[in-house]
């Protein structure tokens, strides 16, 4: 059996890297055969265990449970980089019940490790794969039968996250053994995992009105595709690109991606960061972060991150706006949130935008008006795109004067 | 722009088919929100049998009809300085449009909160409507101003076919209808434009066989716009959503469609400038490449009921306080406690509403659904997974004998299928069934089914699932077919054991369901929602009770016999076993009411009010508290009553009334032996058991006669005979043997509802019925306090309803129909040992809660204690004139002659100091529904 437990490196090959922006990823073959269910187990490192069937790749998997209360969009959510490292648990008991159609795939690939679920259903015949295939594809197992609402209670009452799915021929105590003992969500360094290792570009869609430079922490298709909607042609970056090299393409905006894992571990993307808004406030192109990016800005103004107790993800929230009182559902995908700290402050940055459940900052905006962030998703995929305008306001502000304002004020 | 003080909210007036008990719980909720705030309300309602009549409830009540005139007045006198129009319905809305057409808002400076009236006829006008959407750029169904066949033709060429061709300016859209060909389409135009009085017609793109999926959006002033629910119908297209089976949260559209469609909802509210709540309603072609904006409703509905129960997100009560100013970023959320009302609810189970129709009551109905609504209530049922979900609501919907594995004989499947598939699947109410039965029998798959039917292959392949598991589950293990959702009594019918049987065999084996929170949050944060339902799953944390726990079983979905009064009976039950310091539990699975709001009570169990799932819930709070619960059945109208027997059955104790009580009153042959017992007078009756038995009862008493099966309600099976050709064709009717006999006494028929404390007793008021004895009570014109007989004879009436309840060791309520004959005699007919459907009307006319003061003796208080005096009340200041209110326009077939078997679906209240402006009140408000 193979075991998806370290994920190596992308090296893409070239044909790989275009269909990433275009065509289907893993959804561009036929459908894969799918494998008889088996009993497994689901484990946790402080004990709690639940048994279920294993469907979708004959995988064990280990990873850090996180649960979305999204209700639909698996093939949004399995393909989303963002997810990589962790074991997805949907708390709506019934998923698969549509086929997946390639064009809601938001990469090449499954970066989930596993998906935890209370039934996987076969959806109707038609075009499109199903949930089940999608998993076979990606080469990651679901648990099905799952309670997901009593692990869900149990990871919102502070059930530690690192957990196994493995057959239910491993022994249950040898099973909690070797989650405790798998690596940590926060150890690894997953952006290096799903992250473009050379430059791609995108074309603008309709007449080009400017250039972006997409600085890829894992990015998800959406957001090139929100960007390209715009107008804008964008140059997707590798993390470890130089400040040199961002400047060499002469953007108009450079935007900050979505990405993995724990950015307070992310020192050498911190100083690129870092380098970056510095060039932003001294009047370089402007910066729009998203979600990592965003958590980045404030690590880089020396600002801590905190890892929240529960993590947000779903597309239910609501952030408010604090300048203008206006409030948007948005889609979250975060296990991280900036701590308000006087760093921020001390750096010209204030909040922007507050989640209204938990006062979680959801957005930052500097004094120059050149650098914004938010921790949401405005491309949603899953989710809202009521919050769309982030993007409006971004590229109208970048557009509008290289100098000026930027982006606190609307077009 | 300064600070509403004084409200004027309209209420929905009586309940009829598309407009029930929904306006009462949106009215309650918003009424308690606005004295929660400091405002003072003033209701006007004309019916009598809901909560927000209570002044408890809305500060000043006005009982009186729905008319222009009437509010004019109200507002004069009450002089409001602002109206909220949107929690009444179309009747509410149509009103406040009214109002301000008569220049009467202005007039007294009265101010329209929430929706602006403007956005209300925006919403209304179907010209305007559609100018609105294509204006922000959402698809309406296409359409034309047609005045020649041929240019007519031509667009129906290019719209492709079906069409629906809709003459201008006819009576009900008569003349109108669905084109599936071209010729048809040229017929359809040709006459249409002949029988046009203007010569025009409308042709539109039919969406016949589209999904249809509801929104229910809340807006406030701040523009903040939040989509609180989306629901699936699984009929397709072309069936009133009231007449469809509705599933949430949305099962079968991918991601990027359901984002499109709620953001298209979103943008239409926002377009409208509504403030408060909104349905709106798409349709989606079959391959999801496509949809359409049907209409929206620019007010609190029956949906957004729905949503709200489904969700534990109360939208009548945040669209109140949106109406008053508040923005949802500065309320809390309503479930959590904390956060924000701005917050789109998750929900980590599926919910099945499944309508009730009253073709029961009507075999002569034409059963077929379209889309006119023809349902008078509807049941929930919410569990992890669609097909536990849909036993359940099937449970609910208490189908007497129509469970899950109902099959019609005459539908002839035993040895193949249908000749004609599409007619036998044209939708109706056995719809569901009939499908179940065709993939039972193997006749058709999902993909045939779902073909002629244009429902969803997913709901389909669901029902398949559920027939392979009905299949294999004799010898399935008992959690297995637990988990899969069957109930003990399908378990039992499976496997060919008695249904006790199978709960025996579930308790040895500790099988019993967990009780799972309503939270709004998926688990995402704590909440402290007192609203729970069942499921075979891991248990759950258990809320804290440190009190007794007192169940009231309430009365499921709305039906003619058994309406929105049994509600009202419930919610003021919980209310005052709150108010004596006990928790109060309710049972009840209809979505529209103020007893499943879980404000009501200290815990909410959404739940069929069947044997199995009471009995769960009595032993789950028995585990719960510590101690046995103490079970009401007096206020859930026949539905609790007929669950004594098992309950006691189950050692079960039955608070204020023994099953023994409820058989004597039951069985008319052991009712007979206690009058005489008392000396007192029954109708002269025999029983017959066959044809020839029910000529010699004729022989004995002379017609007319009287004729009803044991165990009835709403008079169901009961028939006045008054010739010889009643007698033969009753005889052709599927005849309920045996049946009670009895002559028809003339004279004045009573209603007299008595409280007991085990050893006195009190009758706050006397109903008279103003028909003749033999129209069914449900269906007559009566007055409180009667004004055809003396103070001497009501006395009498009043000590003989005494008396029965006293025989029977009655503690609570009792309601005794008797006839003050006019030979002199006083005839019992029945007695119920429950509360009764003029209970809200004697609470109403007398002022005197009288729910609370039976659940008091229920409860081991005395009459004293419990706030009454024995004997029969005097005669407060007002009179009283009740009068039914029907739906028949909706059911076409049904014919208008009143008779035994009870046809409103509602009724008015004219309340004033005389008998004569009384019932002029009631006739005004009657007339203000026709």
């Amino acid at each position: 059996m193979q075991t998806v437990s370290r994920i190596e490196p992308l090296t893409p090959a070239a044909h790989e890297r275009r269909a990433f922006f275009s065509s289907s990823g893993p959804m561009a073959t036929d459908a894969p055969l799918l494998h008889p269910p088996s009993p497994g187990v689901l484990a946790l490192e402080d004990g709690i265990v639940q048994g279920g069937m294993l469907r979708g790749a004959p995988a064990a998997a280990e990873g850090d449970l996180i649960f979305t209360t999204a209700a639909t969009g698996w093939g949004e959510i399995l393909t989303d980089p963002s997810y990589a490292g962790q074991i997805v648990v949907l708390t709506h008991p019934m998923a698969g019940n549509y086929r997946i159609n390639p064009d809601e795939l938001e990469s090449t690939r499954v970066h989930a490790r596993a998906l935890v679920v209370g039934r996987l259903v076969t959806p109707p015949a038609g075009p499109g794969w199903s949930l089940e295939e999608l998993l076979v594809a990606g080469g990651i197992p679901a648990i099905t039968g799952i309670d997901t609402r009593a692990l869900t209670l149990q990871l919102r009452r502070g059930a530690r996250r690192r957990a196994v799915i493995r057959t239910s021929e491993v022994p249950v105590l040898q099973a909690i053994a070797e989650a405790k003992a798998s690596p940590t969500w926060e150890s690894v360094d997953h952006v290096a995992t799903v992250a473009t290792p050379e430059p791609l570009y995108v074309p603008p869609k309709g007449p080009r009105r400017g250039r972006a430079v997409l600085v890829d922490f894992g990015v998800k298709r959406s957001l090139p595709r929100a960007l390209a909607a715009r107008g804008l042609e964008i140059t997707v970056l590798p993390p470890d690109v130089t400040g040199a090299a961002v400047a060499r393409e002469e953007p108009d905006l450079v935007v900050l991606s979505p990405g993995p894992g724990d950015p307070a571990r992310m020192e050498a993307q911190i100083a690129l960061v870092r380098e970056l808004a510095a060039g932003a406030v001294a009047g370089g192109p402007p910066i729009l972060g998203i979600c990592l990016g965003h958590q980045l800005l404030a690590l880089a103004a020396r600002a801590p991150t905190r890892r929240l107790a529960v993590g947000h993800h779903g597309g239910n929230h609501a952030v408010m706006e604090l300048d203008t009182g206006r409030v948007d559902i948005g889609a979250h995908n975060h296990e991280v949130a900036v701590l308000e700290d006087p760093a921020l402050a001390a750096a010209g940055y204030r909040v922007s935008h507050r989640d209204l459940n938990d006062g979680t900052v959801e957005g930052l905006v500097h004094a120059s008006g050149r650098i914004a962030s938010v921790q949401f998703h405005p491309e949603g995929a899953p989710g809202p795109i009521d919050a769309a305008r982030v993007f409006d306001l971004a590229t109208a502000g970048a557009l509008a004067d290289r100098q000026g304002a930027f982006p606190t004020a609307p077009a | 722009m300064s600070a509403p003080r004084r409200v004027l909210v309209i209420g929905s007036g009586p309940i009829v088919i598309g407009q029930a008990a929904e306006f009462d719980y949106a009215g309650v909720q918003a009424c308690l929100a606005l004295r929660a705030e400091g405002v003072a309300t003033i209701l006007v309602n004309s019916n009598p049998a809901t909560v927000m009549t209570d002044p408890d409830v809305a500060g000043t009540v006005v009982i009186g009809p729905l008319t222009v005139d009437n509010l004019g007045r109200i507002i004069a006198s009450h002089r409001p300085d602002s109206l909220l129009p949107t929690l009444g319905g179309q009747t509410g809305l149509n009103l406040a449009v009214a109002l301000d057409d008569a220049g009467i808002l202005d007039r007294y400076g009265v101010r329209v909160l929430g929706t602006p009236l403007a956005a209300v006829r925006a919403a209304e006008d179907r010209g305007g409507f559609r100018d609105l959407v294509t204006g922000i750029g959402e698809p309406v169904p296409e359409s034309a101003v047609i005045d020649s066949v041929e240019e007519g033709v031509r667009f129906a060429e290019a719209l492709g076919q079906p069409v629906v061709v809709r003459p201008a300016f006819t009576l009900g859209g008569g003349g109108g209808g669905f084109a599936f060909s071209l010729a048809e389409a040229r017929e359809r135009i040709a006459h249409g434009l002949r029988v046009s009085p203007i010569g025009q017609v409308l042709v539109e793109r039919s969406l016949l066989g589209w999904k249809e999926i509801e929104f229910e959006v809340l807006r406030d002033s701040a523009d903040t716009t939040i989509a609180i629910c989306g629901m699936e119908n699984m009929d397709p297209m072309g069936v009133h959503t009231g007449d469809s089976i509705v599933v949430a949260p949305i099962q079968t559209l991918p991601d990027p469609l359901v984002q499109s469609l709620r953001r298209c909802a979103l943008k239409i509210v926002r377009a409208l400038k509504l403030e408060g709540g909104c349905n709106v309603q798409l349709a989606v072609s079959p391959d999801h490449d496509d949809y359409r904006v049907i209409e929206v409703n620019p007010r609190v509905s029956r949906s957004s009921a729905l949503a709200s129960k489904a969700t534990g997100y109360p939208i009548a009560r945040v669209a109140a306080l949106i109406a008053l100013g508040r923005r949802l970023d500065q309320m809390p959320n309503p479930a959590t406690g904390g956060g924000s009302a701005a917050f789109e609810p998750a929900v980590d189970y599926v919910v099945v509403k499944l309508p009730r129709w009253p073709f029961d009551k009507f075999p002569a109905a034409d059963r077929h659904l379209g889309v006119q609504m023809k349902a008078t209530g509807e049941a929930m049922a919410i569990d992890r997974e669609f097909g536990p979900a849909l036993l359940k609501a099937i449970r609910s919907l208490e189908p007497r004998g129509r469970g899950w594995l109902w099959e019609d004989p005459e539908w002839g499947l035993a040895a193949r299928g249908p000749e004609d598939l599409v007619a036998f699947l044209a939708p109706s109410d056995t719809r569901l069934w009939r499908l179940v039965a065709l993939l039972r029998r193997g006749h058709a798959d999902a993909t045939l089914l779902s073909a002629v039917t244009g429902i969803a292959p997913w709901f389909l392949e669901r029902l398949v699932e559920l027939v392979e598991a009905e299949r294999a589950l004799d010898g399935m293990p008992l959690i297995e077919a637990k988990r899969a959702g069957f109930g003990d009594a399908e378990i039992a019918a499976l496997s060919a054991v008695p249904p006790a049987a199978v709960r025996r065999a579930r308790v040895r084996a500790r099988i019993a369901p967990s009780y799972r929170r309503v939270d709004t949050c998926a688990g995402e944060f704590p909440a402290e929602t007192p609203y729970f339902y069942s499921s075979y799953a891991l248990p759950e944390v258990p809320p804290p009770a440190e009190r007794r726990s007192v169940i009231v079983v309430g009365s499921g979905p709305i039906r003619i016999g058994q309406g929105i009064e049994f509600d009202y009976c419930s919610v003021r039950a919980a209310w005052a076993i709150r108010e004596m310091g006990l928790d109060a539990v309710v049972i009840n699975n209809n979505p529209e009411t103020v007893s499943t709001d879980y404000d009501a009570c200290s815990r909410l169990y959404f739940e069929p009010l069947d044997t199995e799932s009471v009995l769960d819930v009595i032993d789950h709070e028995r585990n719960l508290t510590g101690e046995p619960p103490i079970v009401l059945l007096t206020f859930g109208g026949q539905t609790a009553i007929d669950l004594a027997k098992d309950l006691a059955y189950a050692g079960v104790p039955i608070a204020g009334l023994g099953a023994e009580a409820i058989e004597t009153t039951e069985d008319r042959e052991r009712f007979a032996t206690l009058l005489d017992q008392l000396g007192l007078e029954g109708p002269r009756g025999q029983l017959a058991s066959d044809a020839l038995g029910l000529h010699a009862a004729i022989e004995a008493l002379g017609l007319p006669i009287i004729v009803r099966p044991s165990w009835v309600i709403g008079g169901r099976g009961i028939a006045v005979l008054r010739s010889p050709g009643d007698v033969e064709a009753y005889l052709r009717t599927e005849v309920g043997w045996p049946l009670r006999v009895d002559e028809l006494v003339r004279g004045v028929e009573l209603d007299v509802d008595a409280i007991a404390d085990g050893e006195r007793w009190c009758v706050p008021g006397i109903l008279e019925q103003i028909e003749p004895p033999g129209v069914h009570s449900g269906d007559s014109v009566a007055v409180l306090p009667p004004q055809r007989l003396p103070r001497a004879v009501q006395e009498e009436a009043a000590a003989v309803a005494g008396r029965i309840a006293l025989a029977l060791g009655l503690r609570g309520v009792l309601n005794v129909q008797m006839i003050a004959a006019d030979d002199g005699r006083l005839i019992v007919i029945e007695a119920n040992p429950r509360a009764s459907r003029t209970v809200p009307v004697v609470a109403k006319a007398t002022g005197r809660d009288v729910v609370a003061a039976a659940v008091r003796c229920a409860l081991g208080s005395t009459l004293n204690e419990a706030g009454l005096e024995s004997g029969l009340a005097a005669d407060g200041p007002m009179v009283a004139v009740k009068a039914p209110v029907d739906s028949l326009w909706r059911l076409p077939g049904v014919d208008l002659e009143l008779g035994p078997e009870m046809r409103s679906t509602g009724e008015v209240l004219g309340l004033a100091p005389g008998y004569q402006e009384a019932m002029a009140a009631a006739l005004e408000a009657v007339a203000a529904h026709r």
